[in-house]
C-alpha cells in the first residue's frame, strides 16, 4: 500500500511537470457556472471554463456525445463561478514552488474575470502570489506584485482585496529589507504586525523587527556602556531589550507548529540573552528549544552549549580577584560584535495605541 | 463523544402505501431498486416491504424475495431501524449464492446494525469475516476495520480499542488518509480515556502532521485542549505546551471545517454515483458528524481564550513569565472579550510587574477598561485598577499613582481593597514630599479604622512619618506612641515597632534633647539588636553622648556600628577620630587613621583619612612628614581605578607645599609621572599630569597671564593617554574643557561624551552636557544645544532656583549662568520672548555672579534693540551703568547703546546727555564707545559739561549782587 502511495505521488508530480496547460484545464469537470445577464436566456449553465480575456470566455460543454467549445462574450454575463476541484483546493492550500505551474495555468485562464460578480478567480490569484512570494526570486516577486495589484484594483470581494494588500505589504517589506531601506522597512514591518492573521507576513516581520531592535540595542549599549546606572537611558534601553525578546519569542508562542520559525526564534532569543550575559535566561530558553523542538537543527546545535551552561551554573562561584593593578571588569554588557556603523540609530517606533491593539505596542 | 450518529429519529415504519399496494411485482421491484439506488431508503424500504408482504411464498418469487430481503435489510439499517433489520440479516446471511460484493455489504451493514443494537461482539465477528476474506474489495475490508475499532469505542473497551488501533491504523492510513484520520481520532480518544498520556500526545503530534486531511478538526482541537489540561495537572508542562500550541483559533477551525465539509460532500457524491454504498454510508455518517460537530463547536463559548489560558498556565508553571504574559497579552488585546479574558488581566498585570515592565502593566489595565468595560460581570476590576496604580508607582509616577489609588477607593468603597487603596494614595502623596496633604489623607482614613483593622498599623505609622518628615516632632512622637501602645498588644501590628521606636528617639536627637535621646537610643539598641535602623541609631547615640560631653561613651557607641552599613560605619570612624582630635591625642589619631587605612582600604573616605594623617604631621610642625604621607598615599592609591577622593590627595599634596618649595613639588610630580609611565601605571601617570596642570593654575614662578593657557594646554595634551572608563570623570571633564578652550572641538565633544557614557552618575555629568551644548551652539546646531542644556539643568548638582513667574528656573552656579546666557542667545531668534525671560531671570538672581547679571542685562537690552523696541531697552542699559561700574567695558557699551536707542526714538536731547555723560567719564574715556559717544554728542550740539559736584564752589559768571 505504501509503495502504491509513493508511485501515485510520483505519478502526480510527473503529471504536473509534463502536463500542458490544456491538459490541466481539460482535466477539470464541467462544474463551473456562468450566469446570463438576460433572464430570458435561462438558468445558470454548468460548463468548463477554458480561458478568459477582457472580452470573452471560452467554455466547453458536453452536449450529446461530444464536447462543444463556445466563445461567450463577457458582456452577456451577469456572473461567473469556478468550481474548485479537490486538486485545485490542495494547490491553493499548499501555495509553494511545487505547485507554481498549475496555479499559473489556472490564473491565466481566470484572471480576466476578476471583476465579474461571483468570480472566485481572486482565490487562485492569491494562492499563486503566495507561491511566487515563497519562491523568493526577483522575478517571482515581481510577478506576485503584478498579480496582487490586479486583485486589488479589480476583485469584487473586499476580503480578498484585503488579503492582497497584506501580501503586497509583505513583499514590499522583503524588498525594502533587500535594498536596506530600513526606515521604510520598519514602517512596513510595524504595519504588518497590526494584522496577525497574515501568518507568513507576521513571521517575517517579527523576525526582521527582532533583528532591528537587537541592532539598536547594541548601538545603545555601545553608546552607553553603563546604561544600568543612567536613569535617562534606562527606559529606552529596557524597552528595546524587551521588544527584541518579544519579537524573537513570537513564533514559538503563536505559530508553535512552524518548527523552523519557532526554533529559529528561540535560538535567537537565547543568543540575545547571551549577548546580555544573562546565562540563566539562556539556559531557560535553550531548555525550551530542546524540549519543544528536539528535531530542529537549532536544538541539535544547542545541546552542548546547554550542558556547558548548566554545568557552569551548578558549579560554586569563583573567588573574586583583589589586585588593584587590574582594570575593573566592566559590568555593563559589552557587545561582542563590531557595531554596524550603517545601522540607522533612529528606530521607527511602534504606532501610538493602535486600534487593533497591536500586541507589541506599549 | 460519538463516532457514529446518535440515535436519530427514525422515521416510523410505514405500512404499504396505497400506491405501493396497487403496484405490480415488477413495478414494486423497479420502484424499490430505483429508490435504493437513489438513496431514498424509506421509499425503497416501502416498496421492498410491500413486495415481500404481497409476493413472499408465491411460486417463482423465492429468488426475488431473497434478493429484496437483502436490500431491505440494508434499507432498514440506513433508516436506523435496527430491530427490523437484524432478523432480516440473520436470515439473509444464511442465504447461499450471494454475490461476493453484496455479501460483503450485508456483513458490513449487519455489523453496523448489531453495533447500534448493543451487540458489538457479534458485530465484530461479522466484521472479522469480512476483513479476513482476502477476496473482498480492499475498501470494504478497510471500512470493516474502522468499524471494528469503533465498536470497541462504543463499548468503552478502551484497552481493546487501543490494541486494535495500534495493530491496524497504519494499514488504514495507507489505504485512506481520511479513514486513517478517523481511526486515529478514536485511538486518541481511547488513549486519553485510559490516561495513557504520553502515547496520546505522541499520537496527537503525529495526527497534527496530517491535519489537512482531518475532517473532525473541532473534535481534535477539543481533544488537544483536554490533553493539554491533563498534562498540566500531571505537571508535564512541556508536554502540555507541545499539544496546546497546535490548537488553532475558532475562526481557523470553522474555516477549515467548512472546507472539509465541502470536500466530504464532493466525496459523497462520487461514492453515491459510483454505487460504493459502504463508502457512501461511511461518508454520510462522517458528514453528519462533521456538520453536527461544527454546529456544536460554534456554541462553545470562550474556546480561544480557554485554549490560550491553558497554554499560558503551562508557561507560568515553567516560570516562563514573559512567555506566559505574551500569550495572555494577546488574549486581552485581540480576543473577543469574555470572562476568561477578564480573569486573565490580573495575572497578566502581575506578570508584567514581575518583569518590571510597568508601562506594559499600565497599558494592560487601560486595555481592560477599553475592551472589557461592557462585560456584565467584571469581578477582577478592583484588582486590575489597584495593580494599575501600583504599576504607576513602580515608574515613580507618584502623582498619577495617588490619583489611580483614589479612583479605586472611590469606585469600590465597600471592598477591603478600598482601605489599601486609600492608604497607598496617601503614601504616594508622601513620596511627593507633600507632607501636610499626606497627613490629612492619613487622618481622614484613620477616622474609619480601628486598631484591629488590617490597615490600621500602616496608616498610623505613616501618618507619624508624615509629621516626622515635616519635622513636626512632638506630633510625630504622639502618633508613634499611639502606634506602639497598640502594637504591643497585638502580634499583627508589630511590623513598624522598631522603626517607630527609632523615630521617637531620633526626633529627640533632632531637637537636641540629648538626655532623652540617649535614654531612648540605649533602650532601642537593647530591644532591637537586629534592626535595620541600628547603625543610624548608634551614630545618633554617639553624637548624643558627645553633645553631653560623654566622649568615652560616644567613642564606644561609634565603635559598635557594624561594617554591614559601610556609610555609617565609616562615619563612626571619623567621629572617633574627631574625639581623639578634641582630646588632642595626635598619637591616637595617627594610629586610628592608620588602622582605618588598613581595614577600610576600599572606603571612599580614604583620602579624608590621609588628610588627617597629614594634619597630624603638620600639627607636629613636620611639614615634610605631611608631604611624605601624601606621597605615600599617592603611590599606594594613585593607580587605583577611579573612585572618589583620589584626586583630592593630589590637591592636598599641592596645598602642603609652600610657594618656596613648589619647584621641588613640580619636579617630584614630573618624576612620578615619568616613573608611572615607565612602569605602566597609566592611571597614576594621568593623575600626576593632571595634578601638574592644576599646579600651573597657581604656579608662583610662572607668568600670571600665561598660567591659564599653560594649564589648559597640559590638560588638553593628556587626551591621547586617557582611557575614559579608567579615568575619573573629574579629569575627563577638565580635559574636555581644555580641549574646547583650545578649539579642538570634535575631540572635546568626544571627551564630553566619554564623561556622559562612562560616568552616568558622576557629578561631572552636568559639565559634560553643558560642554556639549556649547559645542553644538558653536556648530550652529541650536536644537542639539538646547537639548544638551536641558539635560545639564536636569543633571546639575548645584541647586536650582524655584521657577519664576515665567517658569524659568536656573542652575545657581557659574556654569549655570553661562548655560543660561547661551540658552538666551539660542532662543533670541526663534523665541525672543523666552530668551528675554531667561535673561530677566538671570539678571534677578542674586545667586548668580555679578558680571553674569550685567551680561544678562545688556543682552536683554540688545534683544529689545534688535526687535526695534528701543524704548524697552532704555532702562536695561541704564541699570548697567548705574549698578555695575566695576565692569567698565559693559558700562561704556551700555552708555553708548542707550544713546543710540534714544536717537532712534528721536530723543536727541536725551541722547546728547547720555553721550556727554559717557564722554565725561574719566575712567572710560580711552574706550572706543566713549570716543564714539563724544563724536555723537558733538554731532548733536556738543558735549554737555558735567554738572558741578555738590558743595563745590563755582566761579560766578556774572555779578548777581
Amino acid at each position: 500500500m505504501k509503495l502504491f502511495g509513493i508511485i501515485f505521488s510520483v505519478w502526480v508530480a510527473q503529471f504536473l511537470s509534463i502536463a500542458t496547460a490544456e491538459e490541466i484545464l481539460n482535466a477539470r469537470p464541467e462544474a463551473d457556472e456562468i450566469r446570463w445577464k438576460d433572464p430570458a436566456r435561462g438558468a445558470p449553465v454548468e460548463v468548463r471554463i477554458m480561458s478568459a480575456d477582457k472580452s470573452q470566455l471560452v467554455v466547453e460543454k458536453t452536449i450529446g456525445v461530444g464536447v462543444t467549445r463556445r466563445n461567450v462574450p463577457l458582456a452577456d454575463l451577469a456572473g461567473v463561478r469556478f468550481t474548485l476541484t479537490l486538486a485545485e483546493r490542495r494547490w491553493h492550500r499548499r501555495a509553494d514552488e511545487s505547485v507554481l505551474k498549475p496555479l499559473q495555468v489556472l490564473w491565466k485562464a481566470r484572471s480576466a474575470t476578476l471583476a465579474l460578480s461571483g468570480s472566485n478567480a481572486g482565490e487562485t490569484g492569491l494562492a499563486l502570489a503566495t507561491a511566487l512570494r515563497r519562491s523568493d526570486t526577483d522575478e517571482s516577486l515581481k510577478e506576485a506584485e503584478a498579480i496582487l495589484q490586479q486583485i486589488i484594483s479589480k476583485d469584487w470581494v473586499q476580503s480578498r482585496i484585503k488579503d492582497a494588500i497584506a501580501q503586497q505589504s509583505h513583499i514590499a517589506l522583503i524588498r525594502a529589507v533587500e535594498k536596506e531601506k530600513f526606515d521604510e522597512a520598519d514602517r512596513l514591518a510595524w504595519a504588518i504586525t497590526e494584522d496577525p492573521r497574515a501568518a507568513d507576513g507576521m513571521l517575517y516581520a517579527v523576525n526582521y523587527l527582532g533583528d532591528r531592535h537587537q541592532a539598536a540595542l547594541k548601538v545603545i549599549d555601545h553608546e552607553n556602556p553603563r546604561w544600568s546606572e543612567d536613569p535617562e537611558i534606562m527606559p529606552e534601553r529596557m524597552r528595546t531589550y524587551h521588544l527584541t525578546v518579544d519579537f524573537y519569542l513570537y513564533p514559538s508562542l503563536f505559530h508553535g507548529d512552524d518548527e523552523l520559525a519557532a526554533s529559529t526564534g528561540l535560538r535567537k532569543a537565547a543568543d540575545f540573552y547571551q549577548m546580555n550575559k544573562q546565562d540563566d535566561l539562556v539556559i531557560q530558553t535553550l531548555e525550551d528549544l530542546v524540549a519543544l523542538y528536539p528535531e530542529s537543527s537549532a536544538a541539535k546545535d544547542s545541546t552542548v552549549q546547554l550542558a556547558t551552561l548548566k554545568a557552569k551554573a551548578a558549579a560554586p562561584p569563583p573567588v573574586p580577584a583583589t589586585s588593584t593593578t587590574e582594570s575593573p571588569k566592566e559590568e555593563a554588557a559589552q557587545p561582542d560584535e563590531k557595531i554596524d556603523k550603517n545601522t540607522p540609530l533612529e528606530m521607527a517606533g511602534p504606532p501610538a495605541p493602535p486600534p487593533p491593539f497591536n500586541i507589541f505596542g506599549d | 463523544m460519538t463516532f457514529i450518529n446518535a440515535q436519530a429519529q427514525s422515521p416510523p415504519a410505514q405500512a404499504a402505501t396505497p400506491a405501493a399496494a396497487e403496484q405490480t411485482a415488477s413495478e414494486l421491484l423497479s420502484a424499490g431498486e430505483k429508490a435504493y439506488n437513489a438513496g431514498q431508503w424509506d421509499l425503497a424500504a416501502d416498496a421492498f416491504n410491500t413486495f415481500i408482504t404481497q409476493y413472499q411464498g408465491i411460486e417463482g418469487t423465492a429468488e426475488a424475495v431473497a434478493r429484496v430481503k437483502r436490500l431491505l435489510a440494508i434499507c432498514w439499517t440506513r433508516l436506523e431501524q435496527f430491530d427490523a433489520a437484524m432478523p432480516l440479516f440473520e436470515e439473509v446471511l444464511k442465504q447461499e449464492g450471494i454475490e461476493k460484493k453484496q455479501r460483503a455489504d450485508l456483513l458490513f451493514f449487519a455489523s453496523l446494525a448489531k453495533i447500534r443494537s448493543g451487540k458489538a461482539a457479534e458485530a465484530r465477528e461479522l466484521l472479522g469475516q469480512l476483513f479476513n476474506d482476502p477476496t473482498v474489495e480492499r475498501s470494504r475490508r478497510m471500512e470493516a476495520l474502522v468499524l471494528g475499532g469503533n465498536s470497541y469505542v462504543i463499548e468503552q473497551k478502551w484497552t481493546e480499542a487501543i490494541d486494535f488501533f495500534q495493530k491496524y491504523t497504519d494499514e488504514i492510513v495507507a489505504f485512506s488518509s481520511e479513514a486513517g484520520a478517523r481511526a486515529r481520532m478514536m485511538w486518541l480518544h481511547a488513549l486519553m480515556q485510559e490516561k495513557r498520556r504520553k502515547e496520546a500526545i505522541d499520537l496527537a503530534l503525529k495526527m497534527h502532521q496530517d491535519v489537512d486531511q482531518m475532517r473532525q478538526l473541532a473534535t481534535f482541537s477539543l481533544l488537544l485542549i483536554e490533553l493539554g489540561s491533563q498534562a498540566i495537572d500531571a505537571e508535564e508542562y512541556y508536554e502540555a505546551i507541545r499539544v496546546l500550541r497546535l490548537v488553532p483559533t475558532a475562526a481557523e477551525i470553522k474555516e477549515l471545517q467548512a472546507f472539509r465539509i465541502a470536500e466530504a460532500e464532493s466525496d459523497f457524491t462520487t461514492a453515491t454515483n459510483t454505487r460504493m454504498q459502504v463508502r457512501a454510508s461511511q461518508i454520510q455518517s462522517s458528514l453528519a458528524e462533521m456538520k453536527l460537530e461544527l454546529e456544536q463547536f460554534e456554541k462553545i463559548p470562550q474556546f480561544d481564550s480557554a485554549s490560550r489560558m491553558r497554554l499560558a498556565t503551562a508557561y507560568f508553571q515553567l516560570d516562563r513569565t514573559r512567555e506566559a504574559c505574551l500569550i495572555l497579552d494577546q488574549m486581552v488585546r485581540q480576543m473577543p472579550p469574555d470572562a476568561l479574558v477578564e480573569a486573565a488581566c490580573s495575572a497578566l498585570i502581575r506578570g508584567w510587574m514581575t518583569l518590571e515592565r510597568y508601562p506594559r502593566a499600565v497599558r494592560t489595565a487601560d486595555l481592560y477598561q477599553e475592551r472589557l468595560i461592557n462585560l456584565t460581570e467584571k469581578p477582577n476590576m478592583p484588582d486590575v485598577l489597584f495593580l494599575r496604580a501600583q504599576a504607576l508607582e513602580g515608574q515613580f509616577l507618584h502623582a498619577d499613582a495617588a490619583t489611580a489609588f483614589r479612583e479605586v477607593a472611590a469606585k469600590f468603597p465597600a471592598l477591603p481593597i478600598a482601605a489599601k487603596a486609600k492608604f497607598m494614595a496617601a503614601y504616594n502623596v508622601l513620596m511627593l514630599e507633600d507632607y501636610q496633604a499626606a497627613a490629612k489623607d492619613f487622618d481622614e482614613q484613620l477616622k474609619s479604622l480601628k486598631p484591629s483593622d488590617e490597615m490600621w498599623p500602616h496608616v498610623i505609622f505613616w501618618r507619624g512619618m508624615a509629621s516626622y518628615f515635616d519635622q513636626q516632632w512632638e506630633p510625630a512622637r504622639e502618633i508613634f506612641a499611639r502606634y506602639q501602645e497598640q502594637a504591643k498588644s497585638s502580634e499583627n501590628n508589630q511590623e513598624y515597632l522598631d522603626d517607630a521606636s527609632f523615630r521617637i528617639a531620633y526626633s529627640h536627637f533632632s531637637e537636641a534633647n540629648y538626655t532623652e535621646a540617649i535614654k531612648l537610643l540605649e533602650k532601642f539598641e537593647k530591644a532591637f539588636p537586629e534592626s535595620e535602623w541600628l547603625s543610624e541609631a548608634l551614630l545618633a547615640l554617639g553624637d548624643s553622648y558627645g553633645a553631653e560631653g560623654l566622649l568615652d561613651k560616644a567613642d564606644q557607641a561609634y565603635a559598635r556600628i557594624g561594617v554591614e552599613a559601610p556609610g555609617f560605619h565609616d562615619e563612626g570612624w571619623f567621629k572617633r577620630g574627631n574625639i581623639l582630635k578634641m582630646q588632642k591625642d595626635t598619637a591616637g589619631m595617627n594610629a586610628h587613621y592608620e588602622n582605618f587605612l588598613s581595614k577600610r582600604r576600599d572606603s571612599p573616605r580614604v583620602p579624608e583619612a590621609i588628610y588627617w594623617l597629614g594634619w597630624v604631621a603638620k600639627q607636629k610642625g613636620d611639614r615634610a612628614a605631611a608631604q611624605e604621607i601624601y606621597w605615600q598615599a599617592i603611590r599606594r592609591f594613585g593607580n587605583d581605578p577611579p573612585r572618589p577622593g583620589v584626586e583630592d590627595l593630589f590637591v592636598s599634596l599641592l596645598d602642603s607645599y609652600p610657594d618656596s618649595d613648589k619647584i621641588q613639588l613640580e619636579e617630584k610630580l614630573n618624576d612620578l609621572a615619568t616613573q608611572a609611565k615607565t612602569t605602566l601605571q597609566k592611571r597614576l601617570a594621568v593623575r600626576c599630569r593632571w595634578a601638574l596642570a592644576m599646579f600651573y593654575l597657581d604656579h608662583p614662578f610662572f607668568p600670571a597671564e600665561l598660567r591659564a593657557n599653560k594649564s589648559r594646554d597640559m590638560l588638553a595634551d593628556l587626551a591621547p593617554d586617557v582611557v575614559p572608563e579608567e579615568t575619573s570623570p573629574k579629569i575627563l571633564a577638565d580635559v574636555a574643557d581644555a580641549m574646547m578652550q583650545r578649539g579642538e572641538l570634535p575631540a572635546a565633544r568626544t571627551m564630553y561624551e566619554n564623561v556622559r557614557k562612562w560616568w552616568p552618575r558622576a557629578p561631572e555629568r552636568d559639565r559634560a552636557f553643558a560642554g556639549l551644548g556649547f559645542l553644538a551652539q558653536r556648530a550652529g546646531q541650536p536644537e542639539v544645544a538646547l537639548t544638551a542644556f536641558d539635560r545639564f539643568e536636569k543633571m546639575a548638582v548645584m541647586p536650582k532656583s524655584a521657577p519664576d513667574a515665567n517658569g524659568v528656573s536656573l542652575v545657581e552656579s557659574e556654569l549655570g549662568a553661562k548655560v543660561a546666557l547661551a540658552r538666551a542667545d539660542l532662543l533670541s531668534n526663534s523665541s525672543p520672548e523666552k530668551a528675554l525671560h531667561v535673561l530677566l531671570a538671570l539678571q534677578k538672581s542674586k545667586a548668580m555672579p555679578a558680571k553674569t547679571r550685567a551680561h544678562a542685562l545688556i543682552a536683554a537690552a540688545r534683544m529689545h534693540v534688535s526687535r526695534s523696541k528701543f524704548r524697552d531697552s532704555l532702562p536695561y542699559f541704564e541699570q548697567i551703568y548705574l549698578l555695575y561700574n566695576r565692569f567698565p567695558d559693559l558700562v561704556a557699551a551700555a552708555y553708548f547703546e542707550r544713546g543710540q536707542a534714544l536717537e532712534k526714538l528721536k530723543m536727541n536731547d536725551q541722547a546728547r546727555e547720555v553721550y556727554s555723560e559717557l564722554a565725561n567719564r574719566a575712567d572710560l574715556q580711552e574706550m572706543a564707545p566713549a570716543k564714539s559717544a563724544r563724536a555723537r554728542a558733538e554731532a548733536l550740539g556738543g558735549v554737555i559739561p558735567p554738572a558741578a559736584p555738590e558743595g563745590e564752589m563755582i566761579a560766578p559768571t556774572s555779578s548777581t549782587r
